[in-house]
């Protein structure tokens, strides 16, 4: 595509939405909470790129420069909206014990119920992901969800290679926590109505 | 000896096969030995397949149009008015 009509895309709203429309609300969606903060972020996305759209020097290609305005929105509508504080990932978010061996650890990944649980896991893992300091749900939403390479991710954040990494690194070891929380929290919940089903009233009639 | 600290630290560049040359035996074999290191593993590999596995997001039919009509107020000055499904906040001020 030529640069001439890239820029005239950027500066026309009707072409600028039909053609990258849908990507700035996927990255929208995936950056928040809910559709209403897509939307909201991606309106603001949109007036921001066609106010700025004249001083686009890219290639032809100018999704990486929209993906950073809509990161720097959904940023914005996140402070707005905060509503409790982010977890903290400037510590590795695994715990160990006084052997330094990792405690609290279980490996959930063969679990037989969780192709059952996959619509609640799925559900929990969205929000988790939208509750991430921004710097890591950036990392997770733009390599492991929008499928773009380290390099070019980290390019994108303005962060070395090694740096993306770190922050992806310890977003999916808190995703780790968030699910290995589920996990015990089901089971919990699964032992507590077997006791029940064993109580004395059990199998009674009433 | 490798503790478990460096392994968890490790992970990604393990499982991504981009560990320096000399790092990657000393990490595998520590996951040999080390249960709790191995359970870490397979359950950060099972994060990044539940990643892998999430639904697309799916715009809303209408989104399009609605944006649009958006835009068309918003650069005539308009306020989009309630009944859009907007939010009453303006949009952040240009850098």
């Amino acid at each position: 595509m030529p640069a001439d009509d890239t820029n005239q895309a950027l500066l026309d709203p009707e072409l600028l939405l039909d053609r990258y429309g849908e990507r700035i609300y996927r990255l929208a969606r995936r950056m928040s909470n809910n559709d209403a903060d897509a939307e909201d972020v991606m309106q603001n996305t949109l007036i921001k790129i066609l106010r700025k759209a004249d001083t686009y020097r890219g290639d032809s290609d100018p999704m990486g420069w929209i993906y950073r305005i809509t990161m720097n929105e959904a940023r914005e509508i996140h402070r707005k909206r905060k509503r409790r504080p982010a977890v903290s990932l400037d510590a590795l978010p695994v715990d160990f014990d006084d052997t330094q061996h990792p405690t609290g650890i279980s490996d959930f990944s063969k679990r037989p119920d969780k192709v059952a649980m996959a619509g609640e896991i799925e559900e929990r893992i969205r929000a988790a992901i939208a509750d991430l300091p921004d710097g890591y749900r950036e990392a997770v939403v733009l390599h492991d969800l929008e499928g773009v390479p380290y390099a070019e991710a980290a390019k994108l954040m303005e962060l070395t290679l090694g740096g993306f990494k770190t922050r992806l690194h310890r977003a999916r070891l808190h995703l780790r926590q968030v699910l290995e929380s589920f996990w015990s929290s089901h089971d919990a919940k699964a032992s507590g109505r077997a006791a029940e089903g064993r109580g004395p009233d059990a199998g009674g009639t009433s | 000896m490798t503790l478990c600290r460096e392994v968890a630290e490790k992970l990604l560049l393990y499982r991504d096969g981009t560990l320096p040359e000399e790092e990657e035996p000393f990490i595998r074999e520590h996951l040999q030995y080390c249960p709790p290191c191995l359970d870490l593993l397979s359950s950060y590999e099972e994060v990044c397949e539940v990643l892998k596995r999430l639904q697309p997001v799916n715009m809303p039919c209408d989104l399009i149009a609605r944006m649009k009509e958006r835009m068309r107020r918003k650069l005539a000055g308009e306020t989009p008015s309630d009944d859009d499904g907007s939010c009453d906040e303006s949009p952040s001020s240009p850098e």
